[in-house]
């Protein structure tokens, strides 16, 4: 699990980039729609599916698939949970425990600092495009099984984030109707 | 005058090297204060002792945290682990997220020999394949970011999420917060820790006492505290070696004032503590020498045995001025002064035959503590001061006044009619079956067991099932096989055990086994030709499976934190090897037990409160016993010696009237009798017999009223020193301890009543 919001936390700093700095959205605040698609050498047909993210302040963020099987990561104040369909949440180790160990929250955070402790970061503008290439450093366990994330943003909007494993599978996520610096909807996290 | 000078100098050296020979070897005693050296010492208890205190949850400390919000708890929860990171032998007994992805992955990778297929659904059918592939898939949908290592590879069917939940099933589940465990409403947080050494090690003990005392003062915002057992130990430690040291200091005082109250001079009062220091200090000698280490009850004991030491410069003292010569003095009362010493020490050695570590060292210092004192007295204090050279007056009290008035008989009847009710009400003795009754009230740490077990509703009570063989692997096999039990009997029954994680060897071969003939190799083929998964997804499952059934797997490495907490709950005692899984309740355990009888399962149930009680109360009876048996004897010696029944009875009735009063005073306060009881009525018969012996070995031969009033005067100040040493033993808040002041107070004055009351009216109307 801690894998899992690692990763989703790439997913949700990379959102709102600048420059070499894995960007916050504007105070915090961010909603935004997505559709995925992984591709495996395991896996006869890709898996599509499709969700929402949105963020309120600094630790309050809700990960929500829906298709093709729904299940909810909510990130509120230091406690972590996962919920498949209507079971009960399972609730697990709180963030800021791991911030301390420099994981999860460090890309939440925006921390750059922290960040780069754990990966390497390449930069390029291509076509009024931003590019970045995110390497896991060697002595990360976090990451052993990712290859490189791809972030392609556009001003400070995010369109796609492409993680790539090792193993050779894909996962791509492509984010639509993104919106920042708005505070959400609290019925996300009731 | 150089003669007296030779004398008083001889006098400083003899007390000034007593002295110093007790401070250097009271300093190196090492004192053991635990309840345990109180409880008879059979078998079972002995091994439930060692199993109890080296098992892996006795060097477990808690950490408490109550808060009234969420935020206040989050923010005290943070405060409090920083703090606490600084004392680095206190390591997370929970695991951590590393510790768990090692567990997760080392199922997933040893999933295929780790199922228990002996206990749980056959998971090979062609349904059953097909099932557990979709379910993997639904697995993978659900998880979009699961690390898709070898070790999802590894394991197609999911046995290794079938194993976590077949242990969650024994174990109550709590929120995992920021290290440790949180209650629903975030106002209560618990962290468990391993403190790397054991309850008896006080002087480590002593550190989580300083962290207790620093987590008071953090914040008052909130409350946290440290709770383990060794906070027990430590506060019963403590308690008593304070309360020695005012006891000893307290019975000193007290005997000298006494003394000085009916000697009135300094010189008597040296030369009469002379024979107790010098006893004494020889006898710490020989205790930190032949044995380093001693009991607390002892030593308690020997701080107040000055009490007892004192009657024989009392009784030698108070007959100084009658006689002219030390030879006709000794010829009245010498043999009764030894009479009254070997009654003394029959009951003291009666006390090793308990079997009972505390007990054997109260009966070795007592023995030696009176015979050095008895010697020092009759050679060296007699040659000091001899009749032929005293010219002083003390005190004496008309004692025989009482005799000659019409107050005797009402006194007699009164005091008789007591006695008899004494005996009636000892009838109604209970005896104490709970060896935690000997210990002080933790009334502080009790408090705090509570508040965790209302909120995280965990029993506290320290039982647990211990499975046993001549090898680890022995007792390990045979938890599986009670775990395989209590699956198939009743799931609620079930609890956690590391081993299902790390089967043995053997284990391993049997599944082998089972698995070439029910795994068919052809029903994963096409259920994976069915399934979303390409053929060859599952290639390092499939190579576990090759190895397995060419007699070549191999256990991939095992995870260190399971590996050490199986090895910590596996403890050696008497050549056998005993696997402890903690119940934590005595409900449940006596739930599982009734489902393992039937299971020929080789285990024990260890419970130190069940385990001791049957002993102890096995003992109690067997020396209430020998107190009874050392009574006769002392009386048939007595009559054997005198030839006069009265004699023997009377010698002997006071002892007996002591032991009565005080069995009636427990009786009444609703007090079970314990062995520091018993210890107490022992030396309350050899002490009344003493009395006996004095008062009847002077009115039966006719000594006159001057002797008599001497007697009796001896005999008071005796018992008032006795009960001066014991009485404030009755202070103590050691209820062992507590119980032996009690009744020695009680027994003591009793005794002495019996003597100057009973006894001369009896004699004197047998004698008319």
């Amino acid at each position: 699990m801690r894998k899992i919001l690692l990763i989703a936390i790439t997913v949700l700093s990379a959102l709102n980039l600048t420059a070499m700095e894995i960007p916050v959205p504007e105070n915090h605040y961010l909603f935004t729609k997505f559709e995925f698609e992984r591709t495996a050498p395991f896996l006869r047909n890709p898996v599509k599916g499709e969700g929402i993210i949105v963020m309120s302040g600094k630790d309050r963020f809700l990960f929500n698939q829906i298709k093709p099987v729904e299940i909810k990561i909510i990130m509120n104040q230091g406690s972590v949970s996962y919920q498949k369909g209507d079971a009960k949440p399972i609730v697990m180790s709180g963030m800021p425990d791991d911030m301390d160990n420099g994981n999860i929250a460090v890309l939440f955070s925006g921390d750059t600092e922290r960040i780069n402790e754990f990966f390497n970061i390449e930069y390029k503008k291509e076509n009024g495009k931003d590019y970045f290439l995110l390497k896991p450093l060697s002595d990360n366990k976090q990451f052993r099984t990712v290859d490189s994330i791809d972030i392609i943003s556009s001003k400070d909007k995010i369109e796609i984030i492409k993680l790539n494993y090792k193993n050779r599978s894909v996962l791509k996520y492509v984010f639509k109707d993104t919106v920042t610096g708005i505070m959400p909807d609290e019925k996300y996290f009731n | 005058m150089k003669n007296t000078l030779i004398k008083y100098f001889l006098l400083f050296l003899i007390i000034s090297a007593s002295v110093l020979i007790l401070i250097f070897s009271i300093s190196g005693i090492e004192i053991d204060s635990s309840i345990y050296s109180l409880l008879p010492s059979d078998y079972n208890l002995k091994r439930t002792v060692k199993l109890t205190s080296h098992s892996s949850v006795s060097d477990k400390v808690l950490l408490y945290i109550s808060a009234d919000s969420r935020e206040i708890m989050d923010s005290a929860i943070d405060e409090v682990n920083s703090f606490i990171s600084e004392y680095k032998f206190l390591e997370d007994y929970l695991p951590d997220g590393d510790d768990i992805a090692d567990i997760r992955s080392y199922l997933q990778d040893n999933s295929l020999v780790l199922y228990p297929y002996e206990l749980m659904e056959a998971p090979f059918s062609r349904e059953s394949i097909r099932e557990r592939l979709d379910a993997k898939f639904d697995y993978l949908l659900s998880s979009p970011f699961e690390d898709l290592s070898e070790s999802f590879f590894s394991d197609p069917l999911n046995l290794s999420l079938d194993i976590l939940k077949m242990q969650f099933k024994a174990s109550n589940l709590f929120s995992m917060y920021k290290g440790g465990v949180v209650s629903e409403d975030y106002t209560a947080y618990l962290r468990v820790f391993s403190s790397g050494f054991y309850p008896e090690e006080y002087g480590k003990s002593a550190e989580l006492e300083k962290i207790d005392k620093k987590l008071k003062e953090i914040n008052p915002s909130y409350s946290a505290f440290i709770f383990s057992s060794h906070l027990y130990f430590l506060e019963s430690s403590q308690t008593i070696q304070k309360e020695i040291f005012v006891i000893f200091f307290v019975s000193i005082l007290l005997t000298l004032f006494i003394f000085i109250y009916f000697f009135r001079r300094l010189s008597l009062l040296i030369y009469s503590i002379m024979p107790i220091l010098a006893g004494i200090s020889i006898t710490f000698l020989a205790v930190r020498i032949f044995y380093g280490r001693f009991g607390a009850i002892a030593i308690a004991f020997g701080a107040t045995s000055a009490g007892i030491c004192i009657d024989y410069s009392i009784h030698y003292i108070s007959k100084l001025n009658l006689y002219t010569t030390l030879t006709e003095l000794r010829k009245k009362i010498g043999l009764s002064m030894f009479m009254g010493y070997v009654t003394t020490l029959i009951s003291f050695m009666i006390l090793p035959f308990s079997g009972i570590n505390s007990l054997i060292e109260i009966a070795v210092f007592g023995v030696a503590v009176l015979t050095l004192s008895f010697i020092f007295s009759w050679f060296v204090l007699q040659a000091f001061i001899k009749p032929e050279n005293v010219n002083y007056e003390i005190k004496v009290i008309n004692f025989t006044g009482l005799y000659k008035s019409r107050f005797h008989r009402l006194a007699f009847s009164v005091m008789a009619l007591l006695i008899i009710i004494s005996v009636v009400f000892s009838v109604f003795l209970k005896l104490e079956s709970n060896p935690f009754g000997l210990d002080m009230a933790h009334n502080e740490l009790d408090k705090k067991a509570s508040l965790i077990m209302e909120n995280f509703g965990e029993s506290t009570d320290n039982v647990f099932i211990a499975f046993y063989g001549n090898t680890p692997d022995h007792a390990i096999e045979s938890s599986i096989k009670a775990t395989v039990l209590l699956y198939n009997e009743n799931e609620d029954l079930l609890f956690l055990n590391p081993a299902i994680f790390l089967a043995s060897d053997s284990i391993i071969k049997r599944r082998i086994e089972y698995i070439k003939t029910a795994f068919n190799y052809n029903y994963f083929k096409e259920a994976i030709s069915k399934s979303e998964f390409t053929e060859d997804s599952f290639y390092p499952f499939e190579e576990k499976y090759n190895s397995a059934v060419s007699g070549e797997y191999n256990i991939t490495h095992k995870p260190s934190y399971l590996a050490d907490e199986l090895k910590k709950s596996i403890v050696e005692y008497d050549d056998k090897f005993y696997y402890m899984i903690h119940i934590g309740s005595r409900e449940k355990a006596a739930g599982i037990e009734d489902v393992l009888k039937k299971g020929g399962i080789d285990y024990i149930a260890v419970d130190i409160l069940k385990d001791s009680a049957y002993g102890l109360l096995e003992f109690e009876k067997r020396a209430l016993f020998l107190v009874v048996f050392s009574l006769l004897i002392i009386s048939f010696l007595l009559f054997f010696i005198n030839k006069k029944f009265i004699y023997a009875f009377t010698s002997v009735l006071p002892a007996v009237s002591g032991v009565s009063s005080a069995i009636a005073a427990a009786v009444l306060t609703n007090t079970p009798i314990n062995i520091m009881h018993i210890t107490a009525f022992i030396l309350i018969v050899g002490i009344g017999v003493d009395y006996g012996i004095f008062v009847s070995n002077v009115i039966s031969n006719n000594g006159n009223v001057a002797e008599i009033n001497r007697t009796i005067q001896s005999i008071l100040s005796s018992a008032l020193t006795t009960v001066a040493g014991f009485g404030v033993l009755a202070f103590s808040s050691s209820r062992a301890v507590h119980s032996l002041g009690i009744s020695m107070l009680i027994g003591i004055m009793t005794a002495f009543l019996t003597a100057y009351i009973i006894l001369p009216y009896v004699i004197g109307n047998k004698k008319s």
